[in-house]
């Protein structure tokens, strides 16, 4: 008697379950649910209680763009929502949403990026100092022909110092950018990078500065005029950081003596000021100055018959 | 019966100036304030928000968007000023793609979506049958921010968006990964991508 009652109940809650199965969706939807970027998608409908000539909606929420449409149901209470190559261009999840009367039903799309087609490699500095002393952050941003980031990044990045040194660093990489720090090294003069994926490369240099200037040494050219009245001297200033390398090109440098003063940029580590030569016979002392630093006094030598050099 | 008449022409020529009186001063009020009006329009100078086409700086109600995390996996945090301006900039991107997609007007867009992003913002317009009626609940979280303060990444996770699609109101939660830059002084989107949430 209990065994019949088990049988019985099993055989119910069994019965209840196909009547549920076999309860029919109210819109059933079939297509693929992956694609790529760009491909042409095909979704077709069935409404269950759905008669030829009824109207649904369907839209597809694609990244920050929606396609929406209104399709005729056909025969069978079916019907076709073809999307052609190139309308599905966002990649990430979109969503399928498709209403018949009060029904709604709604679907994840898969969209993934096609491989990257352009790269954007940028940096946060076009200069930094030399000697370790600097660092810059170097970025790329990858995407490709619909303008989808990658949901990876394979770049690979190569750093050539004035020195020779080469380092291969690599990129973290999330939410479709990828970064790196890139530290100076060596001297003075151009850093070349190189990012590449493929076929893909990318390329951009920065510069490798000099510190500041650290040591001046003033040269008066010649060293001893006639005070003729037409004589040129050139005060040459020869200034360096404190690594020994020329300071940046265009530092201004004053050049100070008794009667006044001048200034001149530096080229390649060097400025000069030409200027008369003092008329009074006797020395007359020069020096140049940048900053704090400043040259030991140097001496021109003026002289009323002839000089040591035989003028 | 010669002065009860005068007295009575005299009292009807009084309530004709009153009357005259109540019309004229309001009169005289609204004119002066429409002259001061005009003459302060030409005395103010352009609103710079509308000759640089660039935005101004609303911090969203926190309710509609926040910043949640701050400190990026690495590199440096932005300070409390750059944060205002890149969730102003980030919302106003939203509230533009509301307003295009309303009045099919796209020429605000620029402002706040560049390069990729804006290819693709535009891709979707004019958007017959669709609208962004209203977005809201945006936790950004920081995860790159570069050292010179021109680049910024961040998730924005499960923001909800309420779209009419044919005149059907859908409400739709969905996370983003956003990668904004700092363009001639104006925080811009520059790559997107948008991730609805599976409703199953």
């Amino acid at each position: 008697m209990r065994r019949r009652l088990w049988l019985t109940l099993v055989m119910g809650i069994i019965l209840i379950a196909v009547m549920v199965l076999a309860q029919e969706e109210p819109i059933r939807l079939r297509a693929r649910m992956a694609i790529h970027a760009g491909d042409a998608w095909e979704l077709t409908i069935a409404v269950a209680d759905g008669e030829a000539g009824d109207q649904i909606s369907v839209a597809l929420l694609n990244g920050v763009q929606v396609l929406a449409d209104r399709l005729t149901l056909g025969s069978g209470g079916a019907a076709v929502w073809r999307l052609p190559p190139g309308q599905i261009t966002q990649a990430g999840d979109s969503l399928v949403i498709v209403r018949s009367g009060e029904d709604e039903v709604r679907r994840r799309l898969r969209v993934d990026p096609l491989q990257p087609a352009t790269v954007d490699f940028f940096t946060t500095t076009n200069t930094l100092l030399a000697y370790g002393q600097d660092s810059a952050t170097i970025m790329i941003l990858p995407r490709d022909i619909w303008g989808n980031a990658p949901a990876s990044s394979r770049f690979s990045l190569t750093v050539r110092y004035p020195d020779g040194t080469r380092l291969l660093p690599r990129f973290s990489y999330a939410g479709g950018i990828g970064w790196t720090e890139v530290t100076s090294q060596g001297g003075p003069g151009l850093v070349r990078l190189a990012t590449e994926q493929g076929a893909l490369s990318a390329a951009l240099e920065l510069q490798q500065t000099p510190a500041t200037p650290h040591q001046i040494d003033l040269m008066v050219e010649p060293g001893c005029v006639l005070n003729d009245g037409r004589s040129v001297i050139a005060l040459r200033a020869d200034v360096r950081d404190a690594y020994g390398y020329a300071v940046a090109d265009g530092t201004l440098i004053t050049f100070n003596w008794a009667a006044g003063f001048g200034y001149g940029r530096t080229v390649d580590g060097q400025a000069v000021l030409r200027i008369p030569a003092p008329a009074e016979v006797g020395q007359t002392l020069y020096q140049a100055r940048v900053g704090r630093v400043q040259s030991v006094l140097t001496a021109v030598e003026v002289s009323r018959g002839r000089c040591d050099d035989g003028r | 019966m010669g002065g009860a008449m005068m007295a009575a022409k005299a009292r009807v020529k009084f309530m004709i100036f009153l009357g005259a009186l109540v019309i004229a001063v309001p009169g005289v009020v609204i004119s002066v304030s429409m002259v001061a009006q005009f003459v302060a329009y030409f005395q103010q100078g352009a609103d710079p928000a509308s000759i640089f086409h660039g935005h101004a700086l609303i911090i969203p109600e926190a309710e509609s968007a926040r910043w949640v995390g701050t400190r990026p996996m690495d590199g440096t945090a932005p300070s409390l000023p750059q944060q205002e301006e890149i969730i102003s900039a980030y919302w106003l991107a939203w509230e533009a793609l509301s307003r295009a997609q309303q009045t099919d007007n796209l020429s605000d867009l620029p402002t706040y979506w560049a390069g990729a992003a804006y290819t693709q913002v535009v891709a979707g317009m004019p958007a017959e049958a669709v609208q962004l009626q209203s977005h809201s609940g945006h936790t950004l979280h920081l995860s790159f921010f570069s050292a010179d303060g021109s680049v910024a990444a961040f998730e924005d996770r499960n923001f909800s968006l309420v779209m009419s699609i044919h005149g059907i109101s859908h409400s739709v939660d969905a996370t983003a990964s956003v990668v904004m830059t700092l363009d001639q002084g104006f925080w811009r989107i520059r790559q997107i991508e948008v991730r609805y949430h599976d409703p199953n």
